[in-house]
């Protein structure tokens, strides 16, 4: 092949940018430790949710010293809780959140943040998150779910430790 | 087209009407609404002007199920955008009926709006699924609302009306009568946000000399709320309006024509107060400009209800399909006018002198037609003799701003933008 | 000699598929109107729709425009290049008005059911489901059967190309292909390669699903088949345009294709790696394991080089020309080339934004970073730049060049035309820079109303400028849009309706031979059999276990068993 030396090297730097890039995002896996929503939430059924050992009756759960969890159901066109009643979890703490729709697909999306994922009926979105500071998220779901998608969203509500103590949060295992 | 008869129900039609639906044929339940009674008042609550959406499966009929002791509405029947409607919407029964509310599809209640005065039925506010059931008996005449919480928006909403006539309420008066028309204002579709604390309801105080509006109750999210959002005074009456939070005004968005509210623009604090007397009939909205778009909205109706009812806010036709009829029509008229217009074009573009300049309007058509010249070059370039450091260059830049670009999305946008997914 | 002297029927059915395809690029474009209006909140209480309804008006702004308008015109410019490359009349050309039938019966079906959203009291189904239609999300029957039409009237038509070069390779024999002909069957391999993955969502799922034959589908499932088909899809839109810009965009700067050989190659790259990304836009899906969204990602940055290639070819052939006409400088010849000529403009600016759209691209092909934009207003900043420009002004360039060759009749209201592609390119600017911030500031997309009404404060912190001045970008750039599009429809009606034959046309469609001609590349790279085998692989190494794993949770449901659900029919 006749290759002109300007396109050698135009495609060398190509190669050099696919792989900066990838490198990046292997960075941010392993360096930043952002992970990505997996299967690890397992499935459920769609149409009882809570049937499944994988979700348990929405609300916020305390599964160890630190560790929060965290189930919503969504479904047109509320966040439950969040919508009705603010999602309130401490700060400094791991709240892993379990997300997962009795109906059409949602999103669950904290505005502002890196907080993202989809809401698919049948499956589980697991993901972690540590808030550093006290303040209010707004959640809004970001995938079309029918005519009022847009009145769709929720609150949650990040409290300190002290003031998240004085709550009543029940207690689980979860393994 | 009209799906709901409200602006000018008198009662003296609607007692022809309650006549009329003694004749009407029972119906199967869920079976289209054909041949029964029609035009029933439920000021509004089918509409999209009421709480929720416009409900699409209500097409201004009541169907009757009069003479039956037992009658069957389905909860979640395909409407309004998927399995979000009562079936029948709207049904006519006798006192002493036992109404079986069967779920068909998942996750519905039954949450009560609106019932006349003595009656006691709770609905029921569980979610539950397909295969549940639920019954009442309607003993009370009047006409009971209800909906469907988790698909209020879609316009998953009821009626049942017990007894020959629906209407509940007090008696009129003399004073001219107006109907709690809000048209969208309580909502997000006019300006601002959607006043959560307006739930249809119109407080009643007509035949007061003073009335009081809380200026910035605690609704929608913090206090930017007025209490009552919706309120009815009789002709003459003031209304304090009294700031019991910080930072809010009152605005006029509307008023009668012939009326001269100015409200109080300027912005006030908790201990504040104003008055207004308000002397011409007709509905009144206003809002607080700091806190339009939480919501902070509220309206003042002048005048008697119609037909004594202080109750719900009525509006016009079902705004949804109303609009939607006007762009299917405007777009085939659009279709019909272009159709129409294409000779015209055709003859117009036929004679157009050819802008090529060989030969004006009536020039002759050639049996073959001539393309353009073929370009020449000034200066013959091959392959060997040509490196394109022009095109180097500029994919060069390219490449540093990719850099530049995707090092600032990924490390201070994205990394900076946490919290962040961790596990 | 012209085009439509030369072969007459060929160019009446070109002219078919692209009077059908700008009929639905003028309502679809309507739509885009209202859209940005109504979603920025201007005039939106004098628009004739509610909030309900703009899902009604974003469905058929996405499928009249991303399926509709995009299909019969590749399809149609399609039939021009093989004809023209192979220099022979097509060789069953009941096959392609078959075709083009059975698209054109599928469109109306989903416009009928789309349109109805505006008109619930007739009698027909709805479909407000969106152009990605999302299960359990359910349109009308007649929706999925249209889209399911569409679809195999592309494959018809395709199959016409496939039949006439298997008529010139018998006449033929060992002849380098043509590399027109080349990029058209390079093009359809992978589309047959990848919109098999929707025919088998619609047919095999949706439409006994919507006609209540099964009771439920499996989300996770039809969502990662319709992506199976999503993302490729994107490279039936852009291919046409990479072919546009190969072979004629070079020729209207009075140029040369700098390298054939690289061209091949990057077509051979995209059949080889057009498919096996669907999961890129399932990285936040929940049910998919995070290796497999990590070989999707790989994948699609090595998607990044035959588009770098192409900048480079491209730009250089242009340039060629530009020295041609005896231009100097690093970068004083991009003056010489010819910016008035409205085929050129429209093709090297649809380029340009293209560059800028690649960007985007890089961002959303990124596994974590995709947490930052994934859903935002961003995605049709992108795609606006992509489809909406790289591939629409294209086509409108090559229409500007290529309808007088098949009507034979002059270019009407040049001036109009010239400046067209400039409007153009000034409202994509306002509305997609706008939309990329608004996006990294978290402002969601497919929404009727972006801004919830919480707690008095706006959530929503962008980094440069504010929220309302992002709003009135969109509104004032989709509205020049909007304009863009009618001036170009006037020019290409105009066209249409003047005489033909009438004094000497101002496009010329002689196409010169590349610099470096195909005789410098390997033999191998005209076998696309071997190719299209390795892009089977591929496939499957991406797709075999995960799409396994979703079919043996509950084909139909997941968390069933395998044959559960059906069993229990």
């Amino acid at each position: 092949m006749r290759i002109h030396r300007f396109e050698k090297l135009w495609l060398a730097a190509a190669f050099v940018l696919i792989a900066a890039f990838i490198a990046t995002i292997v960075y941010g896996s392993l360096g930043a430790g952002v992970a990505m929503v997996g299967d690890e939430g397992g499935t459920v059924d769609p149409d009882d949710p809570t049937a499944s050992d994988n979700f348990r009756e929405p609300g916020v759960y305390q599964t160890g010293d630190g560790e929060y969890a965290v189930y919503v159901e969504a479904r047109q066109f509320a966040f439950a809780p969040g919508t009705n009643e603010p999602i309130r979890v401490p700060a400094d703490a791991e709240v892993t959140f379990y997300v997962t729709s009795s109906d059409v697909t949602h999103g669950f999306e904290l505005v502002g943040t890196n907080v993202n994922t989809m809401v698919i009926p049948g499956q589980v979105a697991e993901l972690t998150v540590e808030f550093d500071e006290a303040r209010t998220h707004h959640i809004v779901c970001h995938e079309y779910c029918g005519a009022a998608h847009h009145a769709m969203e929720g609150t949650v509500e990040v409290v300190s430790q002290d003031q998240f103590q004085s709550q009543d949060v029940p207690e689980v295992n979860e393994e | 087209m009209t799906r709901l008869d409200n602006n000018n129900t008198t009662l003296s039609r609607r007692g022809v009407l309650r006549a009329a639906a003694g004749s009407a044929t029972a119906l199967a339940a869920g079976a289209a609404a054909t041949g029964t009674a029609a035009a029933q008042d439920y000021g509004g609550w089918f509409t999209g002007d009421a709480k929720g959406g416009a409900v699409g499966n209500y097409d201004g009929t009541t169907v009757d199920q009069t003479g039956q002791d037992e009658v069957t509405v389905e909860v979640g029947v395909n409407a309004n955008g998927g399995s979000f409607g009562f079936g029948p919407a709207a049904v006519r029964v006798d006192p002493g009926t036992t109404v079986n509310f069967e779920w068909v599809s998942n996750t519905h209640n039954v949450v009560v709006e609106d019932q006349p005065e003595g009656a006691d039925w709770s609905g029921d506010e569980e979610i539950n699924n397909e295969g549940y059931s639920y019954s009442h008996t309607f003993e009370t005449e009047g006409i009971y609302k209800y909906y469907c919480d988790p698909h209020l928006s879609m316009g998953m909403k009821g009626a049942v009306v017990v007894g020959g006539s629906g209407d509940g309420g007090g008696g009129g008066s003399d004073a001219p009568t107006v109907e709690a028309d809000y048209g969208d204002w309580f909502t997000s579709d006019a300006d601002g946000g959607a006043a959560g604390n307006f739930d249809g309801s119109t407080a009643d105080r007509t035949g007061q000399d003073e009335v009081t509006v809380e200026v910035g109750t605690n609704a929608n999210g913090g206090s930017f709320g007025f209490g009552p959002p919706a309120v009815r005074v009789s002709p003459g009456t003031t209304v304090n309006f009294e700031w019991v939070s910080n930072t809010h005004n009152v605005v006029v968005q509307n008023q009668p024509s012939d009326a001269d509210w100015s409200g109080d623009e300027e912005i006030n604090n908790e201990g504040y107060s104003y008055s207004h007397t308000f002397d011409t009939p007709g509905v009144y909205t206003y809002y607080c400009n700091p806190h339009l778009t939480a919501g902070m909205k509220g309206a003042i109706v002048v005048g008697a209800a119609p037909g004594g009812s202080g109750g719900d806010g009525g509006g016009g036709t079902g705004q949804r399909a109303f609009a939607g009829s006007t762009l299917w029509k405007s777009v085939f008229a659009g279709g019909v006018a272009l159709a129409m217009l294409a000779p015209i074009l055709a003859s117009y573009y036929r004679n157009r002198t050819p802008a090529g300049g060989s030969g004006g309007a009536g020039s002759e058509t050639t049996d073959e037609i001539t393309e353009a010249d073929e370009f020449e070059p000034e200066t013959e370039i091959g392959h060997d003799e040509y490196d394109p450091v022009g095109t180097l260059a500029l994919v060069a830049i390219y490449f540093l701003i990719l850099v530049g670009m995707w090092a600032f999305t990924y490390f201070v946008e994205f990394l900076g933008n946490g919290p962040t997914i961790v596990g | 000699m012209t085009f439509v002297d030369k072969f007459p029927e060929e160019a009446k059915l070109v002219r078919w598929h692209f009077g059908v395809g700008f009929v639905a690029l003028a309502l679809g474009g309507l739509f885009g109107l209202v859209q940005s209006l109504y979603r920025t909140g201007y005039f939106r209480d004098a628009l004739p729709i509610d909030a309900a309804q703009y899902y009604t008006v974003l469905t058929g702004h996405g499928v009249l425009l991303a399926l509709v308008f995009t299909t019969f015109l590749i399809c149609g410019f399609f039939v021009w290049a093989i004809t023209r490359s192979l220099d022979r009349p097509l060789a069953h050309q009941r096959v392609a008005w078959a075709g083009f039938f059975a698209m054109l019966v599928g469109t109306t079906l989903a416009a009928i059911t789309i349109l109805n959203g505006f008109a619930p009291e007739l009698p027909f189904g709805s479909a407000d489901v969106l152009y990605t239609f999302y299960a359990p999300l359910q349109a009308h029957p007649a929706f999925y059967v249209g889209a399911a039409l569409l679809v195999v009237g592309s494959w018809v038509v395709g199959a016409e190309y496939f039949l006439t070069y298997r008529e010139w390779r018998a006449d033929n024999p060992g002849e380098r292909i043509p590399l027109q002909t080349f990029m058209v069957l390079a093009t359809f391999v992978m589309w047959y390669l990848s919109s098999f993955g929707v025919a088998v969502e619609v047919v095999v799922f949706l439409i006994p699903w919507s006609l209540g034959w099964i009771s439920q589908v499996d989300p996770l499932l039809t969502r990662t088949l319709f992506w199976y088909f999503g993302h490729p899809v994107v490279y039936f839109w852009l291919l046409p345009a990479y072919l546009a810009w190969y072979t004629i965009l070079p020729k209207l700067a009075g140029g040369k294709l700098f390298s054939d050989p690289l061209a091949r190659v990057v077509f051979v790259l995209f059949v080889l790696l057009s498919t096996p990304v669907g999961f890129h836009h399932q990285y936040t899906d929940p049910g998919i394991a995070e290796g497999f969204k990590f070989i999707a990602m790989t994948n699609t940055f090595m998607l990044l080089l035959p588009s770098l290639l192409t900048a480079f070819t491209v730009v250089a052939s242009l340039e060629h020309g530009a020295r041609q006409r005896g231009a100097t400088g690093y970068f004083g010849w991009l003056r010489a080339l010819p910016w008035g000529k409205p085929s050129f403009s429209a093709m090297a600016l649809a380029g340009l934004v293209f560059a800028a759209g690649g960007f985007s691209g890089m961002i959303n092909a990124g596994m974590n970073i995709n947490y930052l934009i994934h859903n935002t207003i961003w995605v049709p900043g992108h795609f606006h730049l992509t489809v909406g420009t790289a591939f629409a002004l294209t086509m409108m360039g090559v229409s500007y060049w290529l309808v007088p060759q098949i009507t034979g009749k002059q270019l009407q209201h040049k001036t109009i035309a010239a400046a067209q592609p400039f409007v153009w390119v000034i409202g994509m600017t306002l509305m997609s820079n706008a939309m990329h911030r608004g996006g990294l500031a978290g402002l969601p997309r497919r929404t009727a109303k972006p801004l919830f009404r919480g707690e008095g404060a706006a959530p929503f912190d962008p980094v440069v400028g504010s929220i309302a001045e992002m709003q009135l970008q969109i509104a004032v750039g989709g509205t020049l849009l909007f304009v863009a599009l009618a001036m170009f429809l006037v020019v290409m009606t105009g066209t249409w309706l003047s005489r033909s034959g009438v004094g000497q046309l101002s496009v010329n469609g002689t196409i010169p031979a590349p610099l470096s001609g195909p005789a410098d590349s390997p033999r191998i790279l005209d076998n696309l059999k071997v190719w299209a085998g390795i892009a089977v692989v591929l496939v499957i190494i991406a797709y075999g276990l995960p799409l396994y794993s979703m079919v043996a949770d509950g084909i139909l449901s997941p968390g069933a068993g395998l044959l559960a659900p059906l069993l229990g029919l």
